[in-house]
């Protein structure tokens, strides 16, 4: 005992002289949020404070209202609006200002051939690093390679390549599995490990079909080659999603996950709903991936007959042990009434409780911040409603003006990115301790905005060059 | 009464620990004829007490109109230095990085830092002298990421162990 209060007044008094203070970034978590007006006449985006004071989070609604079919990705302190069917084009934003377009860009060329509908249909972009992301473009066959960090004055060299997915779309129909209309409906995906994955739901005619399963292609980021996975259909290099996985990736803002924890991609369809009434894959299911080995497991079966809930629409996965899942028995059940939130296990396939105060809501998205708060959608009430998933209470309902749809997070320090050590100035210092970090392989959100300089989501030794050398800037 | 007393003995020697670290940038003037490579020592003088270190920072001031800043070597420091470089940002002044990413080196005396090349543009008969701004990482005095002695970004209990150590004089050999 004596021994151990000696040794903290020793690091007390050590603490003192030699100023060892915890150093904080600062974190700071903002929401963007996509709206639409009830009858998806038009659209905005609303921002929403990540921390609560006095209990209550604040709300700047109707931000450059426009058409009501948007998607949303971020990447640092910036996010991008996507506006998409036949409007095809992207808008770049800053937090710090977020009703400030920087930049717009077309996401097709004027002289694209082969466009579902004469549009590319913009779905989301997927962040590789500061210079390179995959635009997902739900009405062609190629996904485009695009630099996010362009210039105002540079923005004609947003494109900078493509990755052709037309094996999953072919027309001319040999094989049964050959999704014959043309697009093979990419609409999200992840990069995980230095893959991209890119979900495809392979709808025909808009829906599914038993024989043309939902594919996730694999393609190796620094090579943008296309890996075959041994686990696809003929020449098809992707992984073949199980039934009853269809239209995989619906909604695209909240059915693609990965999960760090156990290193795992999670991928939920909701098979035939709505007008494709032909019951492919009964209620749909979630599926999960093995980046490495590309091996599939049905985390959730809804094509049982002792499946007791509706279709699996949004989903989310908070830990090897906790998801959550909307239940849509009844498509045309447009208000949601008869919807239900529930709890699961994603390692057992439990299902461990049904969410009450979430009964009869129309959720139309929902995802998790990094303090594991669940932010849902609810159109029904045209809110967002805060869960804590410790114990699923709602934290807080914030009122959303129009209706929200989809949540995205976008989180910011107080210090610059190659400012390991935060000490205000990017120098020889900060390489070395970016390279460290690299070395052990481990470290906080924190450190990877201050190390993590090429912005690919990991800590390398490149991210300890460049650091270094821009200690000249 | 004992327990105060070593806590105190302690509380003394950090203080002095502190205050005992210190070093000394040195750079002769340099004189030459025109069309002249010289090569400028930048010594890491009066240290009185083991420094480590694997990162380093400076800005070399000099007359632009007597010298071109041609390139900065390694030296006795710097040799297994993983990254050096020197880049002219402004006219006459030469900004100089270096890093170790694996263990620092270790110095207990006086030594050579890096060289900078210059070549004469004309005569110089009276010497020409640099100053030196902006010193960084370990060799700024003032970092204001103090107590991070074992470089690894964070301020933990380690670092405070390793001040205990030096103060004890039992730090391991790395």
């Amino acid at each position: 005992m004596k021994r151990n209060l000696m040794l903290f007044c020793l690091i007390c008094i050590a603490s003192v002289f030699f100023n060892i203070t915890e150093v904080s970034g600062k974190e700071q978590m903002t929401a963007v949020v996509i709206t639409s007006s009830a009858g998806w006449t038009s659209g905005a985006h609303s921002i929403v404070t990540g921390k609560p004071v006095n209990g209550h989070r604040s709300v700047q609604n109707k931000l450059l209202p426009t058409i009501s079919d948007l998607g949303i990705s971020n990447h640092g302190p910036y996010f991008y609006r996507i506006e998409r069917f036949q409007s095809d084009n992207i808008s770049k934003f800053h937090i710090s200002n977020p009703a400030n377009v920087i930049w717009n860009v077309p996401a097709l060329s004027s002289d694209e051939p082969d466009l579902q509908s004469q549009s590319s249909n913009p779905f989301t972009m997927i962040i590789a690093s500061n210079e390179k992301a995959y635009l997902i473009r739900y009405g062609a066959r190629t996904v485009w390679i695009v630099n996010p960090s362009v210039s105002y004055a540079d923005r004609h060299q947003f494109k900078i390549g493509q990755l052709d997915l037309s094996a999953y779309a072919d027309e001319n129909g040999q094989n049964d599995y050959d999704d014959t209309d043309g697009y093979p409906e990419m609409c999200g995906g992840k990069v995980v490990n230095g893959k991209l994955f890119i979900v495809m739901q392979r709808l025909v005619d808009w829906c599914p079909k038993e024989s043309v399963h939902s594919y996730v292609a694999v393609f190796d980021i620094h090579t943008d080659t296309e890996i075959d996975t041994h686990k696809g259909e003929g020449s098809l290099k992707g992984i073949k999603l199980p039934s009853p996985v269809y239209d995989a990736g619906f909604p695209e803002s909240s059915s693609i996950h990965y999960l760090k924890d156990n290193n795992t991609l999670y991928v939920s369809g909701p098979a035939s709903m709505g007008f494709c009434t032909s019951g492919v894959g009964g209620k749909g299911g979630i599926v999960s991936i093995d980046p490495k080995t590309y091996v599939t497991t049905i985390v959730l079966d809804a094509s049982t007959d002792t499946w007791e809930y509706g279709s699996i629409f949004s989903t989310a996965i908070v830990s090897p042990f906790k998801g959550y899942f909307v239940s849509v028995p009844d498509a045309n059940d447009i208000g949601g009434s008869k919807n239900s939130v529930h709890s699961f296990n994603p390692t057992t396939g439990e299902i461990l409780e049904t969410i009450s105060s979430l009964g009869g809501k129309d959720i139309w998205s929902m995802a998790l911040d990094r303090q594991k708060k669940l932010w849902m959608c609810n159109s029904s009430d045209s809110e967002i409603v805060i869960l804590d998933t410790s114990d699923n209470a709602i934290e807080e309902r914030v009122a959303i003006d129009p209706l929200p749809k989809v949540v995205s997070f976008v989180y910011t320090y107080d210090f610059e990115a190659g400012d390991v050590n935060k000490n205000g100035i990017i120098s020889a210092q900060d390489a070395v301790d970016a390279y460290k970090l690299a070395l052990k392989n481990e470290w906080t959100n924190e450190q990877l905005w201050g190390a993590d300089f090429n912005g690919d989501g990991e800590i390398t030794a490149q991210d300890a060059i460049d650091i270094f050398w821009a200690g000249f800037k | 009464m004992k327990k105060y007393i070593i806590i105190y003995t302690l509380f003394i020697s950090i203080i002095f620990a502190a205050q005992t670290f210190g070093f000394h940038l040195d750079v002769e003037p340099v004189i030459g004829k025109a069309g002249e490579s010289v090569t400028i020592p930048i010594k890491l003088v009066d240290i009185n007490q083991a420094m480590d270190i694997d990162a380093i920072g400076f800005t070399l001031i000099f007359d632009e109109n007597q010298l071109t800043y041609v390139e900065t070597q390694n030296a006795t420091l710097t040799n297994e230095f993983h990254l050096l470089a020197g880049k002219e940002l402004q006219s006459g002044q030469v900004k100089v990085l270096g890093a170790k990413f694996d263990n620092p080196v270790r110095i207990t005396e006086d030594c050579i830092l890096v060289n900078i090349v210059f070549t004469i543009k004309n005569n110089i008969s009276i010497p020409c002298s640099f100053s030196i701004s902006e010193w960084l990482d370990d060799l700024n005095p003032d970092s204001p990421i103090q107590g991070d002695f074992n470089h690894d970004g964070e301020i933990s209990l380690i670092d405070v162990i390793i001040v205990l150590q030096k103060i004890a004089g039992v730090l391991p050999p790395k």
